[in-house]
């Protein structure tokens, strides 16, 4: 276990010096692009609604009065785009309840970064940009998520009869996977155990990839595509680790409301913890957002994967445990 | 209820009425959905190890398992009798439940580690060394110089094992336990 081994004074003073030059690295990229940096508060008074994100709970005020550490600066900085911000980046430490492991931890370093007006492909471009400038490589490929089921395990999921599909899905699982008793999974948590066990190890072997075009998932504001299976979101994955994950945004207020309820509609159903609605962000949602795109990369793991390590507490300053 | 957020290496759960040892924890989350948290794990009873995939949130019991310091009194054929050094109670394991074949190196009066799962015991842990009396051997090769050679012999405990030619019927020889393998003759 590496990362359980305490660094040595000057590993630490080395370390602090490769992340204060990679995130100045980080600031250049955006600054040049005219980006305007920014700060928003870790403290929320509600989480944001995800169906599989869980905030931290933190009592600012009083004991009988909960508020949240961020999950991301997401709702925040759409509120300062409806201000007329402009394109913005952040830097900052975010907060997620229960996530531990080789590249999780219940806190980490996330970049966010909003492009008024982009368009899907421009803000896919720019990522590759921002990926091929950090992590120096030439070249960063794209691959559709449909067809990367297509090419990894030989299922075309946007078929039209999804019944058929839901059964290729379960059969495939049963054969990659004998050893492991699988535990009872719907379509899109199947199309999760595949990701993560079976097709997400492989991707971005030599070179960084996008994935784009996921299908539509309730709670991410990500813009459905006309097909109406697939949504305007992407992420990024080098070295089986995913890194990043953008999408053209939601801007209508209805629509926005609707996919906040149907997060919590799932939460429901799964029988998880029911977080409060964020109601000042839909309040300010009601002056509807011009089209924007926008991106959250992991920067603990970009920098363990520039620096060749295992574990993400092996590239932050101090480590949770 | 241990819950996916508390498994660790280490900890025992039941599934299925078996107690399984958690051995490596894993935890994983796609981009944006459900996560899952995989265990390789080891089944108390068999010693078997496999590996299951657990979505985050779901629950396991507690494996009521415990382990007391208890001293070998005697066997009697296939039973094998143990005194809880603590509360002086007897507990009887039949040798098919003691895993990896510890019963060949038990004597009278050692002191060992004693699993319980659900109050039964199922698994014993010796020290790593057992000094044992070599009941039966043939007589060692004379002359032999041979350095590496070896022959076998039947210990007290009615186990074989390979000795070196120079062992002779009534010897004490010293085996360690984890290899099943001879160390030295003790004179």
């Amino acid at each position: 276990m590496i990362h359980t081994s305490t660094p040595t004074a000057s590993e630490r003073v080395k370390l602090l010096k490769k992340r204060s030059w990679f995130i100045k690295r980080v600031r250049h990229f955006f600054d040049a692009l005219g980006y305007l940096e920014v700060d928003t508060p870790c403290l929320t008074r509600y989480p944001a609604s995800e169906v599989y994100i869980d905030p931290i709970c933190a009592y600012p005020f009083s004991q009988n009065n909960p508020y949240f550490l961020v999950t991301s600066p997401e709702y925040y900085m759409k509120r300062l785009l409806l201000n007329g911000s402009g394109a913005i980046y952040q830097i900052g430490s975010v907060f997620r309840r229960f996530e531990k492991g080789k590249m999780h931890s219940p806190e980490f370093t996330m970049l966010e970064w909003y492009a008024p007006a982009y368009s899907y492909q421009k803000i896919m471009q720019e990522t590759a940009d921002f990926l091929k400038f950090t992590l120096e490589v030439s070249k960063v490929e794209f691959m559709s998520f449909a067809n990367c089921f297509k090419e990894f395990i030989d299922i075309d999921i946007l078929g039209k009869d999804r019944g058929k599909v839901n059964i290729q899905l379960s059969d495939k699982i049963t054969q990659i996977d004998k050893s492991a008793k699988v535990p009872a999974l719907d379509f899109h948590e199947k199309l999760d155990y595949l990701m993560s066990f079976y097709i997400q190890p492989k991707l971005g072997k030599n070179l960084p990839i996008i994935l784009y075009d996921f299908l539509i998932e309730p709670g991410t504001l990500a813009k459905p595509n006309k097909d109406d299976m697939t949504a305007a979101r992407f992420e990024a994955y080098y070295h089986g680790i995913e890194i990043s994950n953008g999408f053209l945004e939601l801007t209508s207020h209805l629509k926005i409301t609707k996919s906040l309820l149907k997060a919590n509609e799932v939460r429901k159903q799964k029988k998880f913890l029911l977080w409060p609605i964020d109601d000042d962000f839909l309040q300010e949602m009601k002056n509807e957002l011009s089209p924007t795109a926008g991106v959250a990369l992991g920067i603990d793991r970009l920098l363990a994967l520039t620096m060749g390590k295992e574990h993400i507490n092996q590239v932050r300053n101090f480590s949770l445990n | 209820m241990h819950e996916t957020n508390s498994f660790k290496k280490g900890l025992r759960v039941e599934i299925d009425s078996v107690p399984y040892m958690m051995l490596e924890v894993e935890f994983v989350r796609p981009g944006k959905g459900q996560a899952f948290t995989r265990v390789k794990m080891r089944n108390m009873l068999t010693g078997n190890v496999l590996s299951r995939t657990f979505k985050s949130g779901e629950k396991l019991p507690p494996a009521d398992i415990i382990e007391l310091d208890m001293q070998f009194l005697y066997n009697t054929n296939d039973v094998y009798h143990f005194m809880d050094n603590k509360s002086y109670e007897q507990h009887e394991i039949t040798k098919e439940k003691l895993s990896d074949s510890s019963w060949r190196w038990l004597t009278d009066g050692m002191q060992t580690a004693v699993t319980l799962f659900n109050g039964r015991p199922i698994a014993i842990a010796l020290p790593n060394f057992s000094v044992l009396v070599v009941e039966h051997c043939e007589p060692g090769g004379k002359g032999d110089t041979v350095t590496n050679a070896t022959k076998p012999a039947t210990l007290q405990t009615s186990a074989v094992i390979q000795v070196p030619l120079f062992v002779k019927e009534g010897d004490k020889v010293r085996v360690d336990t984890r290899t099943g393998l001879y160390v030295d003759r003790i004179k």
